[in-house]
């Protein structure tokens, strides 16, 4: 596989997908879709169903950060309760701090009030039972949705509703069924987003807005408890990617040694951190021994989750390469790390018995080398 | 030049080492560790970034930092290459102060990184590496040292073109092991094409009936370059069948259909 790389090498997020990225770490299961200020806010399915309180399905969104959104090459999604395939309706224009977007949708009949102006419009029919709703940073079609989390995975699902039977949702359930004549609601008019869709959406009348409708910036913070006095702070913070690699020893000795005997193999324990789900590389070369060249090489075995490189795979022992050639591949990651990093268990040793060279003490430096991806 | 040494951490770091130290509470923290942040760069055309090193073991490090070439193998594995071997490569490009960085325990420096593509060079994606590497401690036996690379990609500006083509679909058959299928993908285009989990499906079917549908893993594909994605077979089958692939892309979707015998 060739890895996945973001391409953003500094994201911007609020509090709550911070301590998710800390929960990640840690290795807790989080089914939540990377963060933007952007959300979906109010979907209703009962546009033009018998009693229906408007005549077309729509999809409201509200951007919930404290800059002006462009989405120009977005689009809202729509997939059944079981399915992985998407019906996308592109979106265009920018939507400022605090304002609301309204998508409408499919008309089952002229039964219901009509939809203010809506300002991009589509022919999906959403579904009462269960549906998915997911708001992508692209056009094209999603694939996922097949599983509790897998659409959050795609960095480009901003957000992400699972609503009913939904079997995608972010956090541990999907939003309530809707109605002919309930919406679902994101809780505070669009600015609670914990990354939960049971919790964060609530069954309510439908009060379609659109970008006409007047801002409501997310920075003040709930009402004050009668009798007290609170305040609001917005809190955001940016993550960058990083990438770590620590060794179990600064030096490997092999004591005293004769021609023709082989020394024991010594252990190098290599230990790698990434926070970036590209994951990395990690490749090893080293300098000839003087005054005279030995045959140094070594086994490795991959942490859970990684790769071994082809040319150590199934314990294989392999000349380490003499600098200008090119490193061996210990092996790769195509993931974030494991908590407290992946550990990639190393042997150092000869591949052959010493050769008869003068007496004397030989130097040589070996190189571990971790890429980014 | 000696770069001075500042002991505030960016947070990735902070998240990162605490990390580490989570899983190594019953070892002593390693003498010499290495944090680079942020694990790769992309520079708009002419563009500055900086990258902070940090030192997260028990001695004092000495770090020399040097630019390379940057390349995937077809199964995208990362390769350090000649600054100049390779087409689309902007490791000449590259400038960066310090060139030496000297780091005690849980320090941290930053390394300036500066780009300045020529004025006609070709539009799109150029990949570079940023190499930091630790000096050896002592002169004595086998010397461990640690490099890390954080991959630059500088975009310059003009027309983008977005064009992946399907090249092939194979059977790799392995001894003792179920069969996988790979695909070989070109990008025609200018810029790194990212392909998200699922981005890329095949289904097999036979007589109109799906048999299995299989889903790549996240990929990425550099312009101008060739890569193989490996899709695992979950279960045996066996005979002739048609698959039918699907790729969807920022710049479209590609589709066609294979005949294969598994």
């Amino acid at each position: 596989m060739f890895p996945l790389r973001s391409e953003l090498p500094m994201h911007r997020a609020r509090l709550v997908p911070l301590l998710l990225l800390v929960g990640a770490l840690l290795g807790a299961p989080v089914a939540g879709s990377a963060s933007s200020g952007m959300v979906v806010s109010q979907v209703y399915a009962g546009g033009g169903n018998s009693g229906a309180t408007f005549a077309n399905d729509f999809v409201e969104l509200f951007n919930r950060g404290t800059t002006s959104i462009d989405l120009g090459s977005w689009s809202i999604q729509y997939a059944s309760a079981t399915g992985t395939s998407w019906q996308p309706t592109p979106l265009a224009g920018s939507v400022p701090a605090g304002g609301y977007y309204l998508v409408q949708l499919a008309s089952a009949a002229a039964i219901g009030g009509p939809l203010p102006s809506p300002d991009a419009t589509g022919t999906t029919n959403l579904a009462n039972t269960g549906g998915k709703i997911a708001l992508v940073r692209s056009t094209n079609a999603l694939t996922c949705g097949g599983a509790v989390g897998s659409c959050s995975a795609d960095p480009l699902v901003a957000d992400l509703i699972g609503y009913g039977s939904a079997t995608d949702y972010e956090g541990s359930g999907a939003a309530g069924a809707l109605s002919n004549t309930t919406v679902a609601s994101r809780a505070s008019d669009g600015c609670t987003d914990t990354d939960a869709n049971a919790s964060d959406f609530s069954s309510a009348s439908p009060t379609p807005r659109n970008s006409a409708t007047t801002t409501a910036p997310c920075t003040g913070g709930p009402p004050p408890p009668s009798g007290g006095v609170s305040a609001g702070a917005g809190v955001d913070v940016d993550i960058q990617s990083a990438l770590s690699i620590a060794l179990e020893r600064q030096n490997i000795s092999f004591g005293n040694a004769n021609s023709g005997e082989s020394p024991a193999a010594i252990s190098e324990r290599v230990t790698v951190s990434s926070n970036d789900a590209a994951g990395y590389g990690l490749s090893v070369h080293r300098s000839a021994f003087a005054p005279a060249d030995l045959p140094l090489g070594m086994t490795a075995t991959a942490p859970a989750g990684a790769q071994i490189g082809p040319q150590l795979a199934g314990g294989a022992k392999v000349a380490i390469p003499i600098a200008p050639a090119s490193d061996v591949l210990i092996g790769t990651s195509s993931a974030r790390s494991a908590t407290g990093g992946d550990v990639w268990p190393t042997n150092v040793s000869f591949t052959a018995p010493l050769p008869v060279v003068p007496p004397g003490h030989y130097t040589a430096t070996i190189t571990y080398t971790a890429i980014g991806r | 030049m000696i770069a001075s040494v500042v002991r505030v951490p960016t947070l990735g770091l902070v998240l990162l080492l605490a990390s580490a130290s989570a899983g190594a509470s019953s070892t002593p923290a390693p003498p010499v560790a290495l944090t680079a942040s942020p694990s790769h760069l992309n520079l708009a055309g002419a563009g500055r970034a900086t990258v902070r090193l940090t030192n997260a073991g028990t001695s004092n490090v000495v770090v020399d930092v040097t630019r390379a070439g940057f390349a995937l193998d077809l199964r995208g594995r990362p390769k350090i290459v000649a600054a100049s071997g390779q087409q689309r490569s902007a490791a000449r490009w590259l400038s960066f102060r310090p060139r030496v960085v000297a780091l005690k325990p849980h320090a941290s420096a930053g390394v300036a990184v500066t780009a300045r593509p020529p004025p006609h060079a070709e539009p799109g994606d150029h990949d570079a590496l940023l190499l930091m590497t630790s000096r050896r401690q002592l002169e004595v036996g086998v010397a461990a040292r640690m490099r890390l690379g954080v991959v630059v990609v500088v975009r310059t500006p003009g027309t983008v073109v977005r064009r992946l083509v399907l090249l092939g679909l194979r059977v790799s058959r392995a001894q003792r092991a179920r069969h996988t299928l790979e695909l070989e993908l070109g990008n025609h285009g200018n810029v790194t094409e990212t392909l998200a989990r699922g981005r890329v499906a095949v289904s097999l079917e036979r007589g109109g009936r799906r048999l299995a549908r299989l889903t790549a893993g996240p990929s990425l594909l550099r312009p101008g370059t060739r890569g193989v994605l490996v899709l695992p077979l979950r279960r045996a089958l066996v005979g002739p069948v048609v698959a039918r692939v699907d790729l969807g892309f920022e710049g479209g979707r590609v589709r066609r259909v294979y005949r294969l015998r598994l």
